[in-house]
């Protein structure tokens, strides 16, 4: 008990205490909170301005060069009329030889989330994302054009290009945690970086990083605040 | 003559152990923290995501493509404000539609890595150089744009994300100086409790969050808290040693450092002006040698000066040398003054008509220093900024105290207190005149972020040393180990956050 109280023991017990009880009480949920698993964002939702993508009975919007994964098991997108009862939609997917398509039922509210479940494609790919109208009443989706919602992703409405960008997100259909995909994350900061960023170096450093940083802590408390007290 | 070059490579090896042993060890330790969260914050940031990192990127490309900076406003030429190369990569990672959207995740899929690989195996000519405007930053003086260029040249084999890496990487020598600067200032300031209140104070600064996230991204702010923590350390250095050659060339290095870093760099003109009098008051008489050693210092800084509004000038059309300098907006008054800077750190009067958006002391020092990431839009629970905003209240009140109950102390050594208060008081004042002006007119902006007051940080590490070395023995030990680790805590839920918003 002596020893505890000397204060060149106490303060790097303490500082080490705080950072084991903080990587217990937020790290550990932050590692197994379930999560919404997105798998892209073709188009994200619009930073400020709805501009709605207006499709009449029949018709239908697409978009080009939405990247899918194996993982992609939804397809959403947002209606943007406070309406009440929302005609059905049909959403398809399609890369190379792979099709796929949903349906989203009639009757939603308004501003609602429209998602409609797909079969998973075989491998990564580029392809098409379509929404048609499938009922008989006139239906307004999110979309935006503003600059940086301006995606390499066009919107075209039966077969017209239209400003909007109409909101799409790809999701993997179930609330999943980062301790459930550990490799799907490390894979995805890796992506876009060279060879050197992968698996095992990004392993190395978040490991290095939960380690290190409080060890680092720690000394710079012992060697400098408590060994001076 | 084989034995004789190993012989002399021996001794120097040596010399070099004995160098990084000679480092003190709670600053090795801090130095080693910097370096683990400088490449976290590197790799788990997305490209191009931090603050205007896209443009200052676009800056960067240009100048080490071209040898010459790109311009601020439309230039009849056919470039454009990225060249086609980051634009291709903005548009195969969904980089602009991301900059702080949180619905939105950059793209990590394979299929789109391939489609920017084979632009880059297929590179155009001239796509790397075309990016010449205009670029919302280009009249930003050029030194840590130019200094970002070597990692840029270092790597020019490799794609564009493997120069954005090397080029955020570049930060890391920075953050290691300025750490090393904010020890060194701490050394000449403090005798009592000498060891702890310098590891409080440069720990205070290098663990805090937003410093440690900045030096992750493409930023010259980053640059200019490195010139003011070195500037404040040889400023404290002139003070003691008086005007000799070697404090006085540094400082007027450091002051047209500063001034080519950034328009904000101006500012160091007043702490510049208070040391050199101080110093030059206190070493009285003077001899020709110091004023030529002090015409030295001059050089050096008109020099810096004229180029940077050469610069400015050339690059900035309409602009002006950095836009909180420049400010075109209405003059506003004396009255209305008093009155946004009241409203900035209080409550507002009845008697006191708004100025400009609720926006003041709690987001700019609290949330703006405790940690904004990305784009701003990453940040820790409100609950954290209501903690850190109720432990800076205590602290500054405990400052207050330990001054008045130390005063005779504070008083004898009153060259250094009025150096150092003049580093935050010029750059705020600054700030809150430019603020104030720009508030004047649209687009109403009060333009102060929390990153514009990262070159005051080492002010902020000295006053939690002071307060910390002030206080009973244990208490303030104990003080210290809680602002060191909370920062450090800190540091990694930030680093978490930036996960989940990218990658979950």
């Amino acid at each position: 008990m002596r020893r505890l109280a000397d204060p060149r023991l106490a303060l790097p017990a303490i500082s080490a205490l705080a950072f084991v009880i903080v990587l217990l009480a937020w790290g550990l949920p932050w590692l197994t909170d379930d999560r919404t698993a997105t798998t892209a964002t073709p188009t994200p939702p619009a930073f400020q301005t709805i501009t709605p993508v207006v499709l009449r009975p029949g018709a239908q919007a697409c978009q080009s060069l939405v990247a899918f994964e194996p993982a992609t098991r939804t397809a959403t997108v947002l209606s943007a009329e406070h309406v009440t009862d929302g005609p059905p939609l049909r959403i398809t997917a399609r890369a190379g030889d792979w099709r796929a398509s949903g349906d989203v039922d009639g009757g939603y509210g308004g501003y609602a989330q429209l998602q409609a479940q797909l079969a998973p494609p075989p491998g990564d790919a580029l392809g098409e994302v379509c929404v048609r109208n499938v009922g008989d009443r006139r239906v307004a989706l999110q979309g935006s054009t503003e600059p940086r919602v301006q995606t390499r992703s066009a919107t075209v409405v039966d077969g017209r290009p239209v400003e909007p960008r109409m909101t799409l997100v790809l999701g993997q259909g179930a609330h999943r945690s980062l301790a459930d995909r550990p490799g799907q994350i490390l894979d995805r900061v890796a992506a876009f970086k060279p060879p050197i960023v992968g698996r095992a170096s990004l392993a190395l450093l978040a490991l290095v990083v939960v380690l290190g940083v409080p060890t680092a802590v720690v000394l710079a408390v012992a060697r400098g605040i408590a060994a001076d007290d | 003559m084989a034995v004789a070059a190993a012989a002399s490579r021996a001794p120097a090896r040596v010399r070099a152990r004995d160098r990084v042993r000679s480092i003190p060890a709670p600053l090795a330790a801090l130095l080693l923290a910097c370096t683990i969260l400088c490449v976290a914050w590197t790799v788990t940031t997305a490209p191009l995501q931090g603050p205007d990192e896209h443009n200052h990127v676009g800056y960067v490309q240009h100048l080490a493509e071209t040898g010459n900076g790109p311009t601020f406003g439309a230039t009849g030429e056919t470039g454009d404000t990225w060249s086609s190369e980051q634009k291709e990569l903005q548009r195969w990672e969904g980089l602009f539609g991301l900059i702080g959207l949180a619905d939105a995740r950059p793209g990590w899929n394979p299929a789109e890595e391939q489609r920017f690989a084979d632009y880059e195996d297929h590179l155009p000519a001239g796509a790397r150089s075309d990016g010449s405007g205009p670029n919302p930053v280009a009249q930003n003086p050029p030194l840590y744009y130019a200094y970002e260029t070597i990692p840029y040249w270092a790597t020019r084999w490799a794609d564009l994300p493997a120069r954005l890496l090397a080029m955020r990487l570049a930060n890391l020598p920075l953050y290691l100086l300025l750490v090393t600067a904010a020890w060194l200032a701490a050394g000449e300031v403090f005798r009592r409790r000498r060891r702890m209140a310098q590891t409080i104070a440069a720990g205070s600064v290098a663990l805090l969050p937003q410093l440690g996230f900045m030096s992750g991204v493409v930023n010259p702010d980053f640059l200019l808290a490195t010139i003011w923590a070195l500037f404040t350390w040889v400023a404290l250095v002139a003070i003691r040693v008086g005007p000799r050659p070697l404090p006085l060339l540094g400082l007027g290095g450091l002051a047209a450092a500063s001034a080519l870093t950034h328009g904000r760099g101006l500012a160091i003109v007043g702490p510049l002006a208070v040391a050199l009098a101080i110093a030059f008051w206190r070493h009285r008489p003077w001899d020709r040698r110091v004023l030529a050693w002090l015409g030295g210092l001059g050089a050096l800084f008109a020099a810096g000066l004229v180029v940077a509004f050469a610069y400015s000038g050339a690059h900035g059309g309409g602009s002006s040398l950095g836009g909180e300098v420049g400010s075109t907006t209405g003059a506003g008054s004396l009255k209305g003054f008093v009155s946004y800077l009241w409203q900035f750190y209080f409550p507002g009067l009845r008697t006191m008509s708004p100025q400009g958006p609720d926006y003041g002391y709690r987001q700019v020092f609290v949330e703006g220093l405790g940690g904004t990431f990305g784009s701003l839009e990453i940040q820790y629970p409100l609950w954290v900024y209501d903690v850190l905003q109720l432990a800076a209240a205590l602290g500054i009140a405990a400052l207050l105290a330990c001054v008045v109950r130390r005063w005779e102390a504070v008083k004898a050594r009153w060259p250094q207190v009025v150096a150092v208060l003049s580093i935050p008081a010029c750059m705020l004042a600054l700030l809150h005149l430019a603020s104030y002006r720009d508030l004047q007119g649209p687009p109403y902006d009060p333009l102060i972020t929390g990153r514009y007051l990262l070159p005051l940080l080492t002010t902020m590490g000295l006053a939690i040393g002071f307060v910390c070395s002030s206080l009973p023995r244990r208490w303030g030990a104990l003080l210290g180990t809680l602002v060191l680790t909370t920062f450090g805590v800190l540091s990694l839920c930030g680093l978490g956050l930036t996960v989940v918003r990218f990658y979950a």
